[in-house]
Parts: structure tokens; C-alpha cells; sequence
């Protein structure tokens, strides 16, 4: 009997080291999503991102808006959307690494290629598919440079119930009507200013 | 001895409930759907659902024939079918899962993490299979309410007329519908090793019709929130979807690894139709190596539903009254 116990025992033992090993194997997995790990003090969230140009692209990230106080913001370029957005995260005037998982307002420049950024947007996992989408009335870093703080200007323009559509919706109306309506960006000294309503077709 | 517990019978242990076979074909099966989800036009899969559970209905009423013709040659050859069925199917979902929860960049690390995700099922596969089937009625728990959380937050997004708009061509969707509850052929091995309740063919023909209509619900959700011409562009349609939900990407991240479960739950239960411990490791480890080959890179994703199709074909040859030419003497 007490070799039966014993026996038990140690099988016993395994299991939960097999367990443990486990668990220590599939706490990286689960936990992928903290895999930055950085102090939040370090980090500063873009809220407004504009794109210009097809090849190459530039995009001017804007920091700031309503729960965030310092407006800072970064510009970079790359031949492409993907390798422009690689590199925006250390972009920044200040120290701040700059994130992109709370932008909720793209503003697009005329020469931008509206279908593949917006075809990126949607596959990137950090910027979210149910951004607002602006037209810019000539460049976008042109409309974002003005002003203290634009994407407070911004979040403002929402509450006037501007109607306003996601990359989704664009995408959708793009592909299977050819064209989207989208409101159009402007700026004077204030900043971010909307002049109207324009309709894009796709390229 | 007095006071010590009665050993439990051996056949006791190893016997499956109907109930956790069917929990298993739903949870994997939904595994499936995500792949057809912004592929498969949701109305055709519904089309494809109905001779499925027909023809799931006529099988379950014959099932006994099935479980000793499995002991015949034919049934062998059928197995070894199986057996090979289950390689792509297990080499897709794997990689697939992978790929999706992979964040670095490395050249390396798609095969780190296909192997962190495969060793709970060489561990599970190691127990005896009715440990794998039991936990699969408990992951049904945590599936059935991430897929009714989804269904209510989504139904407020969808747009009517991205609904009606076409998808892949018909006879495609309509072969992912008949395949999606066809994937339960996978669980014919099984079927020696279950408890004979003839009670219980009701109870699968509800859960596959079930299977079959969460399946076209989540790819009319889909095609609802995203409109069809965009699902077609994207990688990952539903995965995306779920993203605009919750007006953030990082839903789209949770999604992902609680999308783990149906992954798992699928490579668990086609890896159990091939015959031992070992060679259930065997199956996992080909696939694996397989999966990070890239050996099914580039095939379009509706050919999984056309390998289930086919062996389910093949299968049918199971559910006639044992003949002859085909018995053994064991068989008989």
C-alpha cells in the first residue's frame, strides 16, 4: 500500500508540474497583449493621425484631446503606410514613445491613396476600424499644425453631432458604391475647422 | 482493503457521452466558421446546413452499423482517410492560430508559438480521450457566451443592405455550409468508445443543426458590420469586426486568444482520430511541421470544406448493415 501511495504521490507531483510548466508556457501567450510593458508615464496616445502622399506617406500624429493634457505631437514618412506607421512611435518632439491605440480621428490628405490606408487601418491591430475619417482641405499636416490643441477641436466637432463615418463604413461605401461622402477639414488660427461635405471615388 | 474506494471499471473511465462528442464537433466546428466568416455568403451556408443535418439525422439512426464496421478492412481504409484528412485541417487551423497571436517579427517565432500552442495538446493527448471530450464540454461554457456577446453587440452594427450583398460563389458557400457540421466525420473513430444511447440522436442532430446556424449567423454578422467587398480584402474578417464593436482594436487582440478555444478544441479533436497516445502526438507533431512549413500556404480556404466533404462521402460506406466482402471475423 505504501508503494501504491507512494506512486501515487509522484504522479500526482508531475501532473502539477506539468501544469505549472504549462501555465508558464501559455502566460505569454495570453498576457501578448501587455507585451510593451512600459510605464504609462513613458507613453503618450495619439489621438488624431494624418496621412499624406501615396509613396511616399506621411503622417502627422497628434497628440492631446479631451482626458490628456499635452498636445504634442510627431511627423514621419516612409514609402508606404506600413513602414511609415513603424516608424511614428519614436517620432515625438518630447521623450514620449508615441502609441496608436487610441486614435480615434484620421485625417486623410487629397493625395493620399484612401483605399490602401484605409485596407491598413482595418488589418493593423493597433488602430482601431471604427476610426472617424476627415478629408483634409489641402494637407493634413496643414490642418493638424494649427491651433494649441486639435484633437480637442476635434472630440468638440463630435459632440456638434457631425456625422462623421468610420474606416469601416468608407471602406464599404468606397468598394461596393465606389464612392463615400466625408466631411471636409479646414483650418484657421482657432485650428480644425469643418468647410462641408465632399464626395471621393475611388481611384 | 475495507474502506478503500473501488477501483473504477476500466470501460467506465473510457467511455464518451454523445453529449461530449457533439460539444466537441461545435466547439472545433466553430474554429471553421471563422475561417468562412467574410468568405461564405451566410444564405448558402444555411442552404448547405439543411442536407447536412438530413443526412446527420439518417447517419445517427445507423450509427451502431458505423462503430463495427470500423473494426472491418473498409473501415480501416476509411480511418487511414481520416487519418490523413485531418493533417491539412490541423496544419491550417495551427497556423492560422499561430499567425494570428504572433506579435513579433522574428523568422523564428510563428514555430515558437505554434509549438507553445500545441503543448497543452500533446499533454491533453497523452490522458486518456475521454479527458479531452469532458473538457470540451466545459470550453462549449466560455464559446457559447463569447459567441452570444458578440451576436448581441454586433446585431446593432449590421447594415441591412451589406446583408443581401453576394460573397464567394454559391456552390463554395454552400459547401462550407454542409462541411462546417460535416466536420463531426472526424469523431467516427469515436464512436466504438461511446455509450451505446440510441436517446441521444436527437441530441446531435439539434447540436449540428445548431453548429450549422451559429456558423452562417457569425458570417452573416460579419458580412453585416463589414459588407462583403471588404471581408474579401481582409485577412481576418470576423476578427476585424469584432474590432469596430468595441471601437477598438484591442477587442480584436481579446477576440484573438479567446479564439484560441475553438482552435484547440478542433487540432484536440481531429488529432484524437488517429489510434493511440502516440499517435495522436504523431498527428500533432506532423501537423505542426506542416503548419510552419507552409506546405497550405496560398490554397484557397473553401478546399478544407472540400477535404471534409469528400471523406464524409467516403464515410458513408460505414452506416450500411455490415456486408461480407468487407467483414472480418472479428468484425461479426
Amino acid at each position: 500500500m505504501r508503494r501504491h501511495s507512494e506512486g501515487t504521490n509522484r504522479g500526482g507531483s508531475g501532473r502539477k508540474i506539468a501544469c505549472l510548466a504549462l501555465i508558464g508556457c501559455w502566460l505569454p501567450v495570453l498576457l501578448s497583449g501587455c507585451s510593451l510593458g512600459q510605464e504609462l508615464d513613458e507613453i503618450a496616445l495619439v489621438r488624431v493621425l494624418g496621412i499624406d502622399g501615396s509613396a511616399p506617406v506621411t503622417l502627422t500624429a497628434v497628440c492631446g484631446g479631451t482626458d490628456q493634457e499635452d498636445p504634442s505631437r510627431g511627423q514621419c514618412s516612409g514609402e508606404d503606410f506600413i513602414t511609415a506607421l513603424s516608424a511614428l512611435p519614436w517620432s515625438g518632439t518630447g521623450i514620449q514613445e508615441l502609441s496608436v491605440t487610441s486614435v480615434t480621428d484620421l485625417v486623410v490628405g487629397r493625395d493620399a491613396d484612401l483605399h490602401n490606408v484605409l485596407l491598413a487601418v482595418l488589418e493593423d491591430r493597433q488602430l482601431g476600424a471604427a476610426s472617424s475619417v476627415w478629408l483634409a482641405e489641402g494637407s493634413a499636416a496643414a490642418v493638424l499644425s494649427v491651433g494649441e490643441d486639435p484633437a480637442g477641436t476635434l472630440a468638440l466637432l463630435h459632440r456638434q453631432k457631425i456625422r462623421v463615418p468610420t474606416a469601416a463604413e468608407v471602406l464599404a461605401k468606397l468598394l461596393s458604391e465606389g464612392s463615400a461622402v466625408l466631411p471636409v477639414l479646414g483650418a484657421d488660427d482657432q485650428g480644425p475647422m469643418v468647410l462641408g461635405e465632399e464626395t471621393v471615388r475611388l481611384s | 482493503m475495507r474502506g478503500e474506494p473501488e477501483p473504477r471499471a476500466k470501460s467506465a473511465v473510457r467511455k464518451l457521452s454523445g453529449r461530449q462528442l457533439a460539444a466537441a464537433a461545435m466547439v472545433g466546428g466553430l474554429s471553421l466558421a471563422a475561417g468562412a466568416a467574410g468568405r461564405a455568403d451566410w444564405r448558402w451556408m444555411l442552404v448547405g446546413t439543411i442536407p447536412a443535418v438530413l443526412l446527420a439525422a439518417l447517419l445517427l439512426k445507423r450509427k451502431e452499423y458505423a462503430a463495427q464496421n470500423l473494426r472491418t478492412p473498409y473501415g480501416r481504409v476509411v480511418q487511414t482517410f481520416l487519418m490523413m484528412g485531418t493533417l491539412p485541417l490541423m496544419a491550417v487551423t495551427l497556423s492560422n492560430a499561430a499567425e494570428r497571436i504572433n506579435r513579433s517579427p522574428a523568422p523564428g517565432a510563428h514555430w515558437i508559438v505554434s509549438l507553445l500552442l500545441i503543448l497543452p495538446l500533446l499533454w491533453i493527448g497523452n490522458q486518456e480521450r475521454a479527458a479531452f471530450f469532458r473538457a470540451a464540454e466545459i470550453f462549449w461554457l466560455l464559446v457559447s457566451v463569447t459567441v452570444c456577446v458578440i451576436l448581441l453587440a454586433g446585431v446593432f452594427q449590421v447594415h441591412g443592405s451589406y446583408l443581401l450583398q453576394p460573397g464567394e460563389d454559391s456552390w463554395k458557400s454552400a459547401l462550407w455550409g454542409f462541411s462546417i457540421p460535416g466536420v463531426s466525420v472526424f469523431l467516427l473513430p469515436q464512436l466504438s468508445r461511446t455509450e451505446p444511447l440510441t436517446e441521444e440522436n436527437g441530441t446531435g442532430v439539434r447540436w449540428l443543426t445548431g453548429l450549422g446556424s451559429l456558423s452562417a449567423l457569425v458570417c452573416g454578422l460579419t458580412a453585416g458590420i463589414l459588407s462583403m467587398p471588404v471581408c474579401l480584402e481582409l485577412e481576418r474578417p470576423l476578427f476585424t469586426a469584432v474590432g469596430i464593436l468595441g471601437k477598438s482594436a484591442r477587442l480584436e487582440g481579446l477576440l484573438s486568444v479567446l479564439w484560441l478555444v475553438p482552435d484547440l478544441t478542433l487540432l484536440g479533436m481531429l488529432s484524437a482520430a488517429w489510434p493511440g497516445r502516440y499517435g495522436r502526438g504523431l498527428g500533432l507533431i506532423l501537423a505542426y511541421f506542416l503548419g510552419c512549413s507552409g506546405v497550405f500556404q496560398g490554397f484557397p480556404g473553401w478546399y478544407l470544406s472540400g477535404i471534409v466533404f469528400l471523406l464524409l462521402i467516403l464515410s458513408l460506406g460505414l452506416f450500411q448493415r455490415a456486408h461480407l466482402w468487407w467483414t472480418s471475423d472479428k468484425a461479426v
